[in-house]
């Protein structure tokens, strides 16, 4: 009966910090975890390289998404308006550019589907596509 | 101009568009821009361009166009136009701002050629979107054009270096040429052979870095003899949850110019999630070789109100007092006694 109640108690846990989204790459990507430390830096591109050496291509939502705030918080502990002042910082200094922004959960998955080097992440609810798969995101 | 304008609508194209099978070089083309427009208004005297009978002719804009060929290799173009009222620093034209190469040469290590951004303090680089800055400009006495640049003509190599304890250091060093603005600056002086380097500590205390720098450059002067010039800045800053600190401070060796001394001291509250208070005293100061003027070039204290409809779109309104002899209404020498001068810019920024 302990046993059972632990299990439910880390099941419990489990479910209240499963994450708003599901961070998702092309289908032949051998990737399948990453740290919210690996995901920030892959966000804010200081890494830029996959573990086989193949490009990182980041693809992110409209800052006005809700999705982007929760990923936003969740992912670099910042809001999105703080990013955006980085991201405005490199890119008016000349130093990078932010990833893409798209518009929905489809065009991201479509991305990700047609680019072997791409990373996104969707709504949790949203239904992966063939070609797609999710990637689990430890702390 | 009517190419800028339709070269600046058709950047605005949805970006959304692009998330459908595009080719790929398209994808590796990045447009960007800003516009800061404003309105200004001084009492007294004209001071940096600002008319006693108010102007709307006070703008920045600019678009950058990146291609980013491939993890190792981009390339960047930025146009600018810089609208100054009333200043005799006022250019017409719209400029190429910069045009370089990138070469990445690995994740820590960046190599540019060409008409490159010149890393100096908080706000060189990136001063003109104004949406990082929350007033229309960053302040005048640090980042004064008689004695720094925002470009530079040559190279620059920077360093991202990791470090125990959660520090990391960002390193940059430069050399080449650019100009400075000469005397009131209706004319401009080339600066040769000039180098120099910033290190910027970050941290582990997200949001906060420090950093430091110096440049020795040799200005030629229209009607001069040839002065070097050294110069040291030192920058503290802190983006935390509702606060934004800054303060830079730099001291320069003007040779036969004497010794140019400018600090400033910056905070800024977010009341709410659209609204922010910010406040800010700056002071720049010039000491002839042989001391007879210690003069304050100006004093300027400054409150300002933002409302961010978005983060990118950012109205501004700010009031300045000025004292010193920045005026541009009568001949600015170092022997005129200063006034004092007031000032509103109404600005709204945006950028993409």
């Amino acid at each position: 009966m302990r046993r059972v109640l632990v299990l439910l108690l880390i099941a419990g846990v489990a479910v209240a910090e499963e994450l708003p989204f599901r961070v998702v790459v092309h289908e032949s990507n051998p990737v399948v975890a990453v740290t919210r430390a690996q995901l920030s830096a892959i966000y804010t591109k200081r890494t830029r390289s996959w573990p086989d050496g193949m490009e990182i291509f980041p693809v992110d939502h409209l800052p006005a998404s809700r999705l982007r705030e929760r990923f936003s918080r969740t992912v670099h502990g910042k809001s999105v308006a703080y990013v955006t002042r980085y991201w405005q910082r490199l890119i008016f200094s000349g130093r990078a550019v932010p990833p893409r922004e798209l518009r929905s959960d489809a065009a991201v998955l479509t991305l990700v589907r047609s680019n072997a080097e791409a990373v996104g992440y969707v709504d949790a609810r949203t239904p992966l596509s063939d070609g797609v798969k999710a990637i689990a995101v430890r702390p | 101009m009517r190419p800028f304008a339709l070269i600046a609508v058709l950047a605005l194209l949805p970006a959304a568009a692009l998330g459908q099978e595009v080719p790929d070089w398209l994808f590796r083309l990045s447009i960007h821009g800003y516009i800061s427009q404003a309105y200004a208004v001084s009492d007294d005297h004209q001071i940096l361009g600002i008319p006693t009978n108010g102007t709307t002719d006070y703008r920045d804009l600019a678009l950058q166009f990146r291609y980013d060929q491939d993890r190792k290799n981009a390339f960047v173009l930025q146009l600018r136009q810089e609208r100054l009222g009333d200043s005799p620093r006022q250019r017409d034209d719209v400029e190429i701002d910069w045009a370089f190469y990138q070469r990445n040469v690995s994740d820590r290590l960046t190599l540019k050629a060409g008409r490159i951004p010149l890393p100096l303090g908080i706000f060189n680089e990136a001063g003109g979107p104004a949406t990082t800055s929350p007033f229309f400009r960053p302040p005048t006495e640090f980042y004064d054009r008689r004695y720094t640049s925002k470009t530079l003509e040559g190279v620059l190599g920077s360093l991202a270096l990791g470090a125990p304890g959660g520090w990391s250091f960002d390193v940059d060093g430069y050399f080449g040429q650019w100009k400075v603005d000469y005397d009131d600056g209706a004319e401009q002086s080339d600066a040769r052979n000039a180098w120099g380097g910033q290190v910027w500590a970050n941290t582990p205390l997200p949001g906060v870095r420090i950093g430091g720098g110096a440049y020795r450059c040799e200005v030629e002067p229209p009607d001069g003899a040839r002065v070097d010039y050294f110069m040291l800045h030192a920058s503290v800053e802190a983006d935390l949850h509702r606060w934004r600190l800054a303060s830079e401070y730099m001291s320069g060796n003007l040779d036969q110019g004497g010794r140019y001394r400018a600090w400033y001291a910056q905070a800024g509250y977010q009341v709410t999630r659209r609204v922010s208070i910010h406040a800010r005293g700056a002071v720049s100061r010039i000491t002839t070789p042989d001391e007879d003027y210690d003069t304050p070039l100006s004093e300027d204290l400054a409150l300002s109100i933002n409302y961010a409809v978005h983060p990118a779109i950012v109205f501004k309104l700010e009031g300045h007092t000025n004292q010193g002899i920045l005026r541009e209404d009568t001949p600015q020498t170092l022997s005129a006694s200063p006034s004092e001068t007031r000032y509103l810019i109404a600005s709204v920024v945006a950028s993409f």
